[in-house]
Protein backbone atom coordinates (compact mmCIF):
# COMPACT_ATOMS: atom_id res chain seq x y z
CA UNK A 1 0.00 0.00 0.00
CA UNK A 2 1.37 3.40 -0.93
CA UNK A 3 2.30 5.68 1.98
CA UNK A 4 0.33 8.55 0.43
CA UNK A 5 -2.77 6.36 0.35
CA UNK A 6 -2.14 5.19 3.93
CA UNK A 7 -2.08 8.85 5.00
CA UNK A 8 -5.27 9.64 3.08
CA UNK A 9 -6.96 6.55 4.46
CA UNK A 10 -5.88 7.41 8.02
CA UNK A 11 -7.30 10.91 7.64
CA UNK A 12 -10.53 9.65 6.10
CA UNK A 13 -10.91 7.10 8.93
CA UNK A 14 -10.44 9.88 11.48
CA UNK A 15 -13.07 12.01 9.74
CA UNK A 16 -15.38 9.01 9.44
CA UNK A 17 -14.97 8.44 13.18
CA UNK A 18 -16.67 11.83 13.61
CA UNK A 19 -17.88 12.52 17.13
CA UNK A 20 -15.88 9.66 18.68
CA UNK A 21 -12.57 10.99 17.38
CA UNK A 22 -13.51 14.58 18.12
CA UNK A 23 -14.22 13.57 21.71
CA UNK A 24 -10.83 11.91 21.91
CA UNK A 25 -9.07 14.99 20.51
CA UNK A 26 -10.92 17.22 22.99
CA UNK A 27 -10.02 14.96 25.93
CA UNK A 28 -6.37 14.94 24.88
CA UNK A 29 -6.48 18.71 24.36
CA UNK A 30 -7.78 19.14 27.93
CA UNK A 31 -4.91 17.00 29.21
CA UNK A 32 -2.35 19.02 27.27
CA UNK A 33 -4.01 22.23 28.41
CA UNK A 34 -3.57 21.15 32.04
CA UNK A 35 0.05 20.14 31.49
CA UNK A 36 0.78 23.29 29.46
CA UNK A 37 -0.74 25.41 32.24
CA UNK A 38 1.66 23.88 34.75
CA UNK A 39 4.59 24.46 32.42
CA UNK A 40 3.52 28.04 31.85
CA UNK A 41 3.11 28.63 35.57
CA UNK A 42 6.50 27.08 36.21
CA UNK A 43 8.13 29.23 33.55
CA UNK A 44 6.60 32.46 34.81
CA UNK A 45 7.38 31.65 38.43
CA UNK A 46 10.98 30.89 37.51
CA UNK A 47 11.19 34.26 35.84
CA UNK A 48 9.63 35.96 38.86
CA UNK A 49 12.10 34.18 41.14
CA UNK A 50 14.99 35.37 39.01
CA UNK A 51 13.65 38.90 39.17
CA UNK A 52 13.35 38.76 42.96
CA UNK A 53 16.82 37.33 43.26
CA UNK A 54 18.07 40.05 40.97
CA UNK A 55 17.34 42.39 43.86
CA UNK A 56 19.77 40.49 46.08
CA UNK A 57 22.73 42.74 46.68
CA UNK A 58 25.37 42.75 49.38
CA UNK A 59 26.49 45.88 51.13
CA UNK A 60 29.98 45.68 52.67
CA UNK A 61 30.36 48.50 55.22
CA UNK A 62 33.88 49.70 55.77
CA UNK A 63 35.75 50.72 58.93
CA UNK A 64 36.01 54.47 59.41
CA UNK A 65 39.80 54.28 59.67
CA UNK A 66 40.37 52.21 56.52
CA UNK A 67 43.47 53.30 54.60
CA UNK A 68 43.58 53.89 50.86
CA UNK A 69 45.82 50.89 50.40
CA UNK A 70 43.43 48.64 52.40
CA UNK A 71 40.55 50.05 50.35
CA UNK A 72 42.35 49.22 47.12
CA UNK A 73 43.16 45.64 48.13
CA UNK A 74 39.70 45.06 49.55
CA UNK A 75 38.11 46.17 46.26
CA UNK A 76 40.45 43.89 44.31
CA UNK A 77 39.66 40.95 46.63
CA UNK A 78 35.91 41.53 46.29
CA UNK A 79 36.15 41.77 42.50
CA UNK A 80 37.99 38.45 42.36
CA UNK A 81 35.20 36.57 44.14
CA UNK A 82 33.47 34.12 41.75
CA UNK A 83 30.00 35.12 43.01
CA UNK A 84 30.50 38.83 42.37
CA UNK A 85 29.53 40.44 39.08
CA UNK A 86 30.24 44.07 39.89
CA UNK A 87 31.67 46.04 42.80
CA UNK A 88 30.46 49.58 43.32
CA UNK A 89 32.14 51.92 45.81
CA UNK A 90 29.84 54.22 47.81
CA UNK A 91 31.52 56.98 49.80
CA UNK A 92 29.93 58.58 52.89
CA UNK A 93 28.81 61.38 50.54
CA UNK A 94 26.96 58.87 48.32
CA UNK A 95 25.40 57.31 51.41
CA UNK A 96 24.31 60.73 52.71
CA UNK A 97 22.75 61.82 49.40
CA UNK A 98 20.94 58.50 49.14
CA UNK A 99 19.54 58.89 52.64
CA UNK A 100 18.59 62.44 51.84
CA UNK A 101 16.80 61.23 48.75
CA UNK A 102 14.98 58.53 50.70
CA UNK A 103 14.12 60.37 53.92
CA UNK A 104 14.13 64.06 52.92
CA UNK A 105 16.60 66.76 54.06
CA UNK A 106 14.55 67.63 57.20
CA UNK A 107 15.12 64.19 58.65
CA UNK A 108 18.87 64.56 58.39
CA UNK A 109 19.21 67.91 60.15
CA UNK A 110 21.97 67.68 62.73
CA UNK A 111 23.36 64.43 61.33
CA UNK A 112 27.10 64.28 60.99
CA UNK A 113 27.44 63.13 57.38
CA UNK A 114 31.08 62.18 57.77
CA UNK A 115 30.08 59.70 60.44
CA UNK A 116 28.21 57.63 57.83
CA UNK A 117 30.21 54.58 56.73
CA UNK A 118 31.43 54.23 53.22
CA UNK A 119 30.74 50.85 51.60
CA UNK A 120 31.09 48.52 48.64
CA UNK A 121 27.86 47.46 46.97
CA UNK A 122 28.25 43.99 45.48
CA UNK A 123 26.06 42.91 42.54
CA UNK A 124 25.94 39.12 42.58
CA UNK A 125 26.05 36.87 39.55
CA UNK A 126 23.00 34.89 38.41
CA UNK A 127 23.04 31.41 39.93
CA UNK A 128 24.92 32.70 43.02
CA UNK A 129 21.99 34.40 44.70
CA UNK A 130 20.71 31.61 46.90
CA UNK A 131 20.43 32.20 50.65
CA UNK A 132 23.04 29.56 51.37
CA UNK A 133 25.62 31.05 49.05
CA UNK A 134 24.95 34.68 49.94
CA UNK A 135 24.99 34.05 53.71
CA UNK A 136 28.22 32.02 53.40
CA UNK A 137 29.85 34.82 51.43
CA UNK A 138 28.72 37.39 54.02
CA UNK A 139 30.31 35.41 56.88
CA UNK A 140 33.55 35.15 54.91
CA UNK A 141 33.77 38.82 53.91
CA UNK A 142 32.80 40.05 57.39
CA UNK A 143 36.18 38.76 58.71
CA UNK A 144 38.24 40.61 56.16
CA UNK A 145 40.44 43.49 57.18
CA UNK A 146 38.81 46.91 56.86
CA UNK A 147 35.28 45.48 56.91
CA UNK A 148 32.92 46.75 59.60
CA UNK A 149 29.77 44.78 58.70
CA UNK A 150 27.96 43.05 55.85
CA UNK A 151 24.24 43.22 55.02
CA UNK A 152 22.36 41.27 52.39
CA UNK A 153 18.63 41.13 53.27
CA UNK A 154 18.92 37.72 54.95
CA UNK A 155 15.68 38.24 56.81
CA UNK A 156 13.53 38.03 53.71
CA UNK A 157 15.78 35.97 51.42
CA UNK A 158 15.60 32.73 53.43
CA UNK A 159 11.79 32.50 53.88
CA UNK A 160 11.19 33.70 50.32
CA UNK A 161 13.50 31.00 49.01
CA UNK A 162 11.85 28.29 51.15
CA UNK A 163 8.35 29.33 50.06
CA UNK A 164 9.32 29.38 46.40
CA UNK A 165 10.97 25.97 46.68
CA UNK A 166 7.88 24.43 48.30
CA UNK A 167 5.67 26.02 45.66
CA UNK A 168 7.88 24.76 42.82
CA UNK A 169 7.94 21.28 44.30
CA UNK A 170 4.15 21.26 44.47
CA UNK A 171 3.89 22.40 40.86
CA UNK A 172 6.40 19.81 39.67
CA UNK A 173 4.63 16.97 41.51
CA UNK A 174 1.22 18.06 40.22
CA UNK A 175 2.62 18.58 36.71
CA UNK A 176 4.16 15.10 36.73
CA UNK A 177 0.89 13.58 37.86
CA UNK A 178 -0.93 15.39 35.07
CA UNK A 179 1.75 14.25 32.59
CA UNK A 180 1.36 10.61 33.67
CA UNK A 181 -2.42 10.83 33.52
CA UNK A 182 -2.10 12.42 30.09
CA UNK A 183 0.20 9.67 28.79
CA UNK A 184 -2.19 6.98 30.07
CA UNK A 185 -5.17 8.83 28.62
CA UNK A 186 -3.61 9.26 25.17
CA UNK A 187 -2.44 5.67 25.03
CA UNK A 188 -5.87 4.45 26.16
CA UNK A 189 -7.79 6.62 23.75
CA UNK A 190 -5.55 5.70 20.85
CA UNK A 191 -6.00 2.03 21.63
CA UNK A 192 -9.72 2.62 21.72
CA UNK A 193 -9.64 4.29 18.32
CA UNK A 194 -7.38 1.56 16.96
CA UNK A 195 -9.82 -1.06 18.24
CA UNK A 196 -12.59 0.73 16.40
CA UNK A 197 -10.52 0.22 13.24
CA UNK A 198 -10.76 -3.55 13.53
CA UNK A 199 -13.17 -3.68 10.59
CA UNK A 200 -10.94 -1.82 8.12
CA UNK A 201 -7.83 -3.66 9.30
CA UNK A 202 -9.51 -7.01 8.73
CA UNK A 203 -10.78 -5.97 5.31
CA UNK A 204 -7.33 -4.71 4.31
CA UNK A 205 -5.76 -7.91 5.52
CA UNK A 206 -8.18 -10.03 3.50
CA UNK A 207 -7.39 -7.98 0.42
CA UNK A 208 -3.70 -8.72 0.79
CA UNK A 209 -2.39 -5.96 3.02
CA UNK A 210 0.53 -7.08 5.16
CA UNK A 211 0.89 -6.48 8.88
CA UNK A 212 3.12 -3.52 8.05
CA UNK A 213 0.37 -1.84 6.00
CA UNK A 214 -2.10 -2.11 8.88
CA UNK A 215 0.52 -0.92 11.35
CA UNK A 216 1.36 2.11 9.17
CA UNK A 217 -2.32 2.99 8.91
CA UNK A 218 -2.81 2.83 12.69
CA UNK A 219 0.47 4.63 13.28
CA UNK A 220 -0.60 7.50 11.04
CA UNK A 221 -3.96 7.69 12.76
CA UNK A 222 -2.21 7.81 16.12
CA UNK A 223 0.17 10.51 14.93
CA UNK A 224 -2.64 12.61 13.49
CA UNK A 225 -4.91 12.23 16.51
CA UNK A 226 -2.12 12.81 19.02
CA UNK A 227 -0.87 15.81 17.06
CA UNK A 228 -4.37 17.27 16.71
CA UNK A 229 -4.96 16.87 20.47
CA UNK A 230 -1.79 18.68 21.45
CA UNK A 231 -2.34 21.46 18.89
CA UNK A 232 -5.86 22.04 20.18
CA UNK A 233 -4.58 22.03 23.76
CA UNK A 234 -1.85 24.55 22.91
CA UNK A 235 -4.32 26.78 21.08
CA UNK A 236 -6.60 26.79 24.16
CA UNK A 237 -3.60 27.53 26.38
CA UNK A 238 -2.54 30.43 24.17
CA UNK A 239 -6.06 31.91 24.31
CA UNK A 240 -6.13 31.44 28.10
CA UNK A 241 -2.71 33.06 28.43
CA UNK A 242 -3.76 35.94 26.22
CA UNK A 243 -6.93 36.50 28.28
CA UNK A 244 -5.22 36.26 31.67
CA UNK A 245 -1.80 37.72 30.86
CA UNK A 246 -2.68 41.17 32.19
CA UNK A 247 -4.44 39.95 35.32
CA UNK A 248 -1.72 37.51 36.35
CA UNK A 249 1.24 39.61 35.21
CA UNK A 250 2.33 36.61 33.19
CA UNK A 251 5.03 37.58 30.78
CA UNK A 252 5.81 35.00 28.20
CA UNK A 253 4.11 32.11 26.47
CA UNK A 254 5.90 28.78 26.32
CA UNK A 255 9.21 28.88 24.43
CA UNK A 256 9.32 27.49 20.90
CA UNK A 257 11.40 24.51 21.96
CA UNK A 258 8.88 23.49 24.64
CA UNK A 259 6.00 23.87 22.17
CA UNK A 260 7.83 21.72 19.61
CA UNK A 261 8.57 19.17 22.32
CA UNK A 262 4.92 19.04 23.37
CA UNK A 263 3.73 18.57 19.76
CA UNK A 264 6.28 15.82 19.21
CA UNK A 265 5.35 14.17 22.53
CA UNK A 266 1.64 14.27 21.64
CA UNK A 267 2.20 12.73 18.24
CA UNK A 268 4.64 10.13 19.58
CA UNK A 269 2.31 9.12 22.42
CA UNK A 270 -0.52 8.76 19.91
CA UNK A 271 1.68 6.66 17.66
CA UNK A 272 2.89 4.51 20.56
CA UNK A 273 -0.69 3.80 21.57
CA UNK A 274 -1.47 2.79 18.00
CA UNK A 275 1.62 0.59 17.72
CA UNK A 276 0.76 -1.13 21.00
CA UNK A 277 -2.64 -1.91 19.52
CA UNK A 278 -1.37 -2.96 16.10
CA UNK A 279 0.95 -5.52 17.71
CA UNK A 280 -2.29 -7.25 18.68
CA UNK A 281 -3.64 -6.75 15.19
CA UNK A 282 -6.87 -8.69 14.66
CA UNK A 283 -6.53 -11.61 12.31
CA UNK A 284 -8.96 -11.68 9.44
CA UNK A 285 -11.92 -13.95 9.98
CA UNK A 286 -14.19 -15.73 7.60
CA UNK B 1 -3.05 -24.07 -10.23
CA UNK B 2 -4.20 -25.12 -6.76
CA UNK B 3 -3.14 -28.36 -5.14
CA UNK B 4 -3.87 -29.58 -1.63
CA UNK B 5 -1.87 -32.55 -0.47
CA UNK B 6 -3.05 -34.33 2.70
CA UNK B 7 -3.88 -31.05 4.41
CA UNK B 8 -4.78 -31.35 8.08
CA UNK B 9 -5.76 -28.56 10.41
CA UNK B 10 -5.88 -28.98 14.17
CA UNK B 11 -6.94 -25.95 16.19
CA UNK B 12 -5.97 -25.17 19.78
CA UNK B 13 -7.42 -27.62 22.22
CA UNK B 14 -6.68 -30.51 19.85
CA UNK B 15 -9.76 -29.81 17.75
CA UNK B 16 -9.47 -31.54 14.41
CA UNK B 17 -11.05 -29.25 11.85
CA UNK B 18 -9.82 -30.99 8.69
CA UNK B 19 -8.01 -34.28 8.17
CA UNK B 20 -5.93 -35.37 5.20
CA UNK B 21 -7.70 -33.26 2.55
CA UNK B 22 -6.31 -33.66 -0.96
CA UNK B 23 -7.56 -32.29 -4.26
CA UNK B 24 -6.37 -30.31 -7.23
CA UNK B 25 -7.97 -27.50 -9.24
CA UNK B 26 -7.06 -26.62 -12.79
CA UNK B 27 -7.22 -23.16 -14.30
CA UNK B 28 -10.75 -22.07 -15.20
CA UNK B 29 -12.53 -24.70 -13.11
CA UNK B 30 -15.71 -24.03 -11.17
CA UNK B 31 -15.59 -26.20 -8.07
CA UNK B 32 -17.99 -26.48 -5.18
CA UNK B 33 -17.23 -27.49 -1.62
CA UNK B 34 -20.28 -29.08 -0.13
CA UNK B 35 -20.85 -30.55 3.29
CA UNK B 36 -22.82 -30.24 6.48
CA UNK B 37 -22.45 -27.28 8.79
CA UNK B 38 -19.13 -27.18 10.72
CA UNK B 39 -17.64 -29.78 8.42
CA UNK B 40 -14.62 -27.54 7.79
CA UNK B 41 -15.53 -25.86 4.49
CA UNK B 42 -14.74 -22.37 5.79
CA UNK B 43 -11.54 -23.61 7.43
CA UNK B 44 -10.48 -25.03 4.08
CA UNK B 45 -11.03 -21.65 2.40
CA UNK B 46 -9.11 -19.94 5.20
CA UNK B 47 -6.22 -22.31 4.60
CA UNK B 48 -6.26 -21.62 0.87
CA UNK B 49 -6.41 -17.87 1.60
CA UNK B 50 -3.25 -18.27 3.74
CA UNK B 51 -5.07 -16.93 6.73
CA UNK B 52 -4.23 -19.95 8.81
CA UNK B 53 -1.43 -22.44 8.28
CA UNK B 54 -2.00 -26.14 7.82
CA UNK B 55 -0.91 -28.30 10.73
CA UNK B 56 0.19 -30.99 8.28
CA UNK B 57 0.32 -31.35 4.52
CA UNK B 58 0.97 -28.80 1.81
CA UNK B 59 -0.99 -26.31 -0.24
CA UNK B 60 0.52 -25.18 -3.52
CA UNK B 61 -1.09 -22.16 -5.14
CA UNK B 62 0.16 -20.58 -8.34
CA UNK B 63 3.57 -22.17 -7.85
CA UNK B 64 3.94 -21.09 -4.20
CA UNK B 65 3.99 -23.61 -1.39
CA UNK B 66 2.43 -23.07 2.02
CA UNK B 67 5.59 -24.63 3.48
CA UNK B 68 7.81 -21.68 2.58
CA UNK B 69 5.25 -19.09 3.37
CA UNK B 70 5.99 -16.16 5.62
CA UNK B 71 3.65 -13.29 6.56
CA UNK B 72 4.74 -11.12 3.63
CA UNK B 73 4.32 -13.93 1.14
CA UNK B 74 0.92 -14.81 2.62
CA UNK B 75 -0.20 -11.24 1.91
CA UNK B 76 1.12 -11.49 -1.65
CA UNK B 77 -0.65 -14.84 -2.03
CA UNK B 78 -3.91 -13.22 -0.90
CA UNK B 79 -3.49 -10.45 -3.45
CA UNK B 80 -3.75 -13.03 -6.22
CA UNK B 81 -7.02 -14.30 -4.81
CA UNK B 82 -10.47 -12.77 -4.70
CA UNK B 83 -12.48 -13.42 -1.56
CA UNK B 84 -16.26 -13.23 -1.23
CA UNK B 85 -17.95 -14.09 2.05
CA UNK B 86 -21.44 -14.84 3.25
CA UNK B 87 -21.33 -11.35 4.76
CA UNK B 88 -20.15 -8.65 2.30
CA UNK B 89 -17.51 -7.20 4.68
CA UNK B 90 -17.58 -3.74 3.14
CA UNK B 91 -16.39 -0.64 4.96
CA UNK B 92 -19.78 0.91 5.61
CA UNK B 93 -18.73 4.55 5.73
CA UNK B 94 -16.82 4.35 2.44
CA UNK B 95 -18.36 4.81 -0.97
CA UNK B 96 -18.93 1.81 -3.25
CA UNK B 97 -16.12 3.10 -5.48
CA UNK B 98 -13.65 3.32 -2.58
CA UNK B 99 -14.62 -0.10 -1.26
CA UNK B 100 -13.97 -1.67 -4.64
CA UNK B 101 -10.81 0.38 -5.16
CA UNK B 102 -9.43 -0.83 -1.83
CA UNK B 103 -8.37 -4.11 -3.42
CA UNK B 104 -6.21 -2.25 -5.93
CA UNK B 105 -4.94 0.34 -3.49
CA UNK B 106 -3.68 -2.38 -1.16
CA UNK B 107 -1.54 -3.62 -4.04
CA UNK B 108 -0.18 -0.10 -4.58
CA UNK B 109 -1.84 0.41 -7.98
CA UNK B 110 -1.67 3.84 -9.60
CA UNK B 111 -4.71 6.07 -9.19
CA UNK B 112 -5.04 6.47 -12.96
CA UNK B 113 -5.45 2.70 -13.33
CA UNK B 114 -7.87 2.57 -10.40
CA UNK B 115 -10.04 5.28 -11.97
CA UNK B 116 -10.15 3.31 -15.20
CA UNK B 117 -10.60 -0.16 -13.78
CA UNK B 118 -13.13 0.31 -10.95
CA UNK B 119 -15.96 1.76 -13.11
CA UNK B 120 -15.50 -1.15 -15.55
CA UNK B 121 -16.04 -3.70 -12.80
CA UNK B 122 -18.90 -1.75 -11.25
CA UNK B 123 -20.58 -1.74 -14.64
CA UNK B 124 -20.03 -5.48 -14.89
CA UNK B 125 -21.89 -6.07 -11.59
CA UNK B 126 -24.54 -3.42 -12.34
CA UNK B 127 -23.53 -0.91 -9.67
CA UNK B 128 -21.98 1.87 -11.73
CA UNK B 129 -24.88 4.20 -11.01
CA UNK B 130 -24.31 3.75 -7.28
CA UNK B 131 -20.53 4.14 -7.25
CA UNK B 132 -20.70 7.28 -5.10
CA UNK B 133 -23.22 5.88 -2.62
CA UNK B 134 -22.06 4.80 0.81
CA UNK B 135 -21.88 1.04 1.22
CA UNK B 136 -24.27 1.24 4.16
CA UNK B 137 -26.92 2.76 1.87
CA UNK B 138 -27.02 -0.29 -0.42
CA UNK B 139 -29.44 -3.20 -0.15
CA UNK B 140 -27.97 -6.53 0.98
CA UNK B 141 -27.99 -7.84 -2.58
CA UNK B 142 -26.18 -4.73 -3.81
CA UNK B 143 -23.67 -4.98 -0.98
CA UNK B 144 -22.87 -8.54 -2.00
CA UNK B 145 -22.45 -7.40 -5.62
CA UNK B 146 -20.05 -4.71 -4.40
CA UNK B 147 -18.13 -7.40 -2.51
CA UNK B 148 -17.92 -9.47 -5.71
CA UNK B 149 -16.74 -6.37 -7.60
CA UNK B 150 -14.04 -5.80 -4.98
CA UNK B 151 -12.85 -9.37 -5.46
CA UNK B 152 -12.93 -9.15 -9.25
CA UNK B 153 -11.22 -5.79 -9.66
CA UNK B 154 -7.87 -7.41 -8.87
CA UNK B 155 -8.23 -9.89 -11.75
CA UNK B 156 -7.72 -12.75 -9.29
CA UNK B 157 -6.17 -16.01 -10.33
CA UNK B 158 -8.59 -17.78 -7.97
CA UNK B 159 -11.90 -16.60 -6.59
CA UNK B 160 -12.88 -18.06 -3.23
CA UNK B 161 -16.51 -17.61 -2.26
CA UNK B 162 -17.83 -18.68 1.13
CA UNK B 163 -21.60 -19.19 0.83
CA UNK B 164 -21.95 -15.93 -1.09
CA UNK B 165 -25.74 -16.07 -1.33
CA UNK B 166 -26.36 -16.83 2.33
CA UNK B 167 -28.92 -14.45 3.82
CA UNK B 168 -30.00 -13.06 0.44
CA UNK B 169 -33.52 -13.34 -0.97
CA UNK B 170 -34.06 -15.61 -3.92
CA UNK B 171 -33.83 -12.84 -6.55
CA UNK B 172 -30.59 -11.39 -5.17
CA UNK B 173 -29.11 -14.88 -4.68
CA UNK B 174 -29.84 -15.73 -8.32
CA UNK B 175 -28.24 -12.49 -9.52
CA UNK B 176 -25.09 -13.16 -7.52
CA UNK B 177 -24.90 -16.74 -8.83
CA UNK B 178 -25.39 -15.54 -12.41
CA UNK B 179 -22.66 -12.99 -11.88
CA UNK B 180 -20.21 -15.53 -10.51
CA UNK B 181 -21.05 -17.89 -13.34
CA UNK B 182 -20.21 -15.18 -15.87
CA UNK B 183 -16.95 -14.51 -14.10
CA UNK B 184 -16.06 -18.19 -14.34
CA UNK B 185 -17.00 -18.34 -18.00
CA UNK B 186 -14.58 -15.47 -18.56
CA UNK B 187 -11.79 -17.73 -17.26
CA UNK B 188 -11.50 -17.12 -13.52
CA UNK B 189 -10.97 -20.27 -11.46
CA UNK B 190 -13.54 -20.47 -8.71
CA UNK B 191 -13.93 -22.43 -5.50
CA UNK B 192 -17.21 -21.89 -3.75
CA UNK B 193 -18.72 -23.32 -0.60
CA UNK B 194 -22.44 -23.96 -0.28
CA UNK B 195 -24.65 -26.06 1.95
CA UNK B 196 -25.08 -29.76 1.38
CA UNK B 197 -25.94 -29.56 -2.31
CA UNK B 198 -24.94 -27.52 -5.34
CA UNK B 199 -27.44 -24.81 -6.32
CA UNK B 200 -29.39 -25.57 -9.49
CA UNK B 201 -28.56 -24.01 -12.84
CA UNK B 202 -24.82 -24.29 -12.35
CA UNK B 203 -22.58 -26.77 -14.05
CA UNK B 204 -19.64 -27.24 -11.75
CA UNK B 205 -16.59 -28.93 -13.13
CA UNK B 206 -16.08 -30.53 -9.75
CA UNK B 207 -17.96 -31.06 -6.50
CA UNK B 208 -15.84 -31.71 -3.43
CA UNK B 209 -17.79 -33.13 -0.54
CA UNK B 210 -16.35 -32.68 2.91
CA UNK B 211 -17.27 -34.83 5.80
CA UNK B 212 -15.70 -34.23 9.09
CA UNK B 213 -12.83 -35.02 9.24
CA UNK B 214 -11.52 -35.45 5.74
CA UNK B 215 -12.68 -35.39 2.16
CA UNK B 216 -14.57 -37.70 -0.16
Amino acid sequence: MRISYSARLALSRILAGGRRNLMMIICMALGWLALGSFLLLFLNLSQAEEQIKGEVQMEVYLNGDITSLQLYFLQKSLQSLPQVEQVEYRSWRNAFSQMEHLLGPEALVGLNAEALPSSFLLHLKRGHRSYQEVSGLAVRVRDWEGVEDVEYGGKWLKPAEQDTRTFFLGIIVLGMMVALALAAMIAGFTRWVARSQKEIVQVLSLLGAGRGDAAILLLMQGLLLGGAGVLMGLACLWVLHWLLAGALSAHEFLPGLTISGMIAAGAILGALGAIARSSRNPQPEM
Amino acid sequence: MLRLDKVTKVFQGNILALGQVSFELQKGELAFLVGAGRSGKTTLLRLIAAEVEPTQGEIVFDGLSSRDQRAKEAALWRRKQGLVFDHPRLVNDMSVFDNVALGLRVSGERESRIKRKVPQVLEQVGLLAKSRALASHLSSGEQQKAAVARALVKNPVLLLADEPTSGLDEGDAQEIMDLLKKVNICGTTMLMTCGESVPGGLNPSRVIRIEKPGVM
